[in-house]
């Protein structure tokens, strides 16, 4: 019975463009679909900003240039 | 590789205290691309140097440059992405250079950052990750990164910021006055730039080649409290999205939820939620979800 009350309930209320906005539930999910800290783990390298600035570094402080190249925008995961 | 070894302890470790890391797109390294010519002068002679020396060179790949600036070991991408490749190629630069372990000469921080409002404009973030249906809710899925098996698509979350001028957010609205009940449709042209984005991490991030065959979004208003008014938003995106950059019949089939708070008075956007509802891109599940950016 209850089943049949909640299936009514469905049709008479119609498709998802007719239901009640649910702002918590929306908020929600756009809260946990956020990235993680731990999706974010390559924010803890200290990337140079470009690649002149990385080679003078690199030759100031003696140390090696990592140097990655890619298509794409790795930064925001579009690569 | 940004799933793989460049999330793993290890490297990052490495990185930080050995090196001094730099990444950049091919993109802004093209014929018309936006990085300046010094810069681009460079890379053209880390490439030489490294195909002079016999090394490995390619346009994804890894390079390191000696303190001198000379061509000193180079990886492709695809041996770079594994940790027990990269980490020892790292562990060789620091023993034939006889580094010492120092600070990160850069400080570590977000690398995905909300590019400046244009005046009374709007900026939008959105995010689009792979989930899975759980106790009839839909959830992430969340892959252990920092492994040679993490890489993937869809391992973690993409991101788009995107930019409206003020004119252009003004659009999104109402025309004339604002009542309880009233509904719209947000201009075609401008939610068309919201909605494209609304594709799974793929190789293909050309959204010009997207081909949108069904647009809908339709705004209600269902109150107006202090001044601000609530419109509930729905719709509809059927939209090709290739994975690779060419035709492959791949689509994006979503419902559209969410809302948008705005002041009537000054047409200034205060709020604009969206989310996707069973979404699927070539029938697999994928969410997207859209908001301002604080």
């Amino acid at each position: 019975m209850h089943r049949f009350a909640a299936f009514l309930a469905v049709v008479v209320a119609g498709p998802a463009a007719a239901q009640e906005l649910d702002v918590g539930r929306i908020d929600k999910r756009v809260a946990d679909w956020q990235p993680t800290r731990v999706e974010r783990r390559f924010d803890d390298i200290g990337w140079a900003p470009d690649l002149c600035t990385a080679l003078k570094a690199g030759k100031a402080h003696d140390r090696p240039v990592f140097l990655f190249t890619h298509d794409g925008r790795m930064q925001v995961g579009r690569c | 590789m940004r799933a793989s070894s460049l999330s793993n302890d290890k490297v990052v470790d490495l990185l930080n205290h050995f090196f001094v890391p730099v990444y950049l797109s091919n993109e802004d390294f093209a014929k018309g691309g936006c990085a300046p010519a010094e810069e681009k002068k460079e890379l053209q002679r880390i490439f030489r140097e490294t195909l002079d020396a016999k090394r490995s060179a390619g346009t994804v790949h890894v390079y390191i440059i000696a303190p001198d600036g000379k061509s000193f070991d180079s990886m492709h991408v695809a041996n770079a992405a594994k940790v027990e490749k990269l980490v020892p190629m790292l562990e060789a630069a620091v023993a034939e250079n006889k580094l010492s372990a120092g600070r990160a000469l850069f400080p570590p921080g977000a690398q995905s950052r909300k590019p400046k409002t244009p005046a009374e404009g709007l900026v939008l973030h959105l995010v689009a990750r792979n989930v899975v249906k759980k106790d009839g809710d839909i959830v992430p899925t969340h892959t252990k990164l920092g492994e040679t098996r993490s890489a993937g698509w869809g391992s973690y979350p993409s991101e788009d910021w995107i930019t409206l001028t003020k004119d252009d957010a003004a659009k999104l609205l109402p025309a004339g006055r604002v009542e309880k009940g009233q509904t719209w449709q947000p201009d075609a042209a401008v939610a068309a730039r919201l909605l494209t984005h609304f594709y799974p991490t793929t190789e293909n991030n050309d959204v010009a080649k997207n081909k949108i065959h069904e647009q809908e979004l339709k705004a209600t208003i269902i109150s107006i409290d202090n001044g601000i008014a609530r419109a509930q938003l729905t719709g509809r995106l059927v939209m090709d999205h290739w994975f690779y950059h060419k035709a492959d019949g791949n689509q994006v089939t979503t419902r559209l939820t969410g809302y948008l708070d705005f002041d009537p008075a000054t047409s200034r956007i205060r709020a604009l939620r969206l989310i996707s509802e069973d979404a699927t891109y070539n029938r697999r599940p994928f969410g997207v979800a859209l908001r301002e950016a604080e």
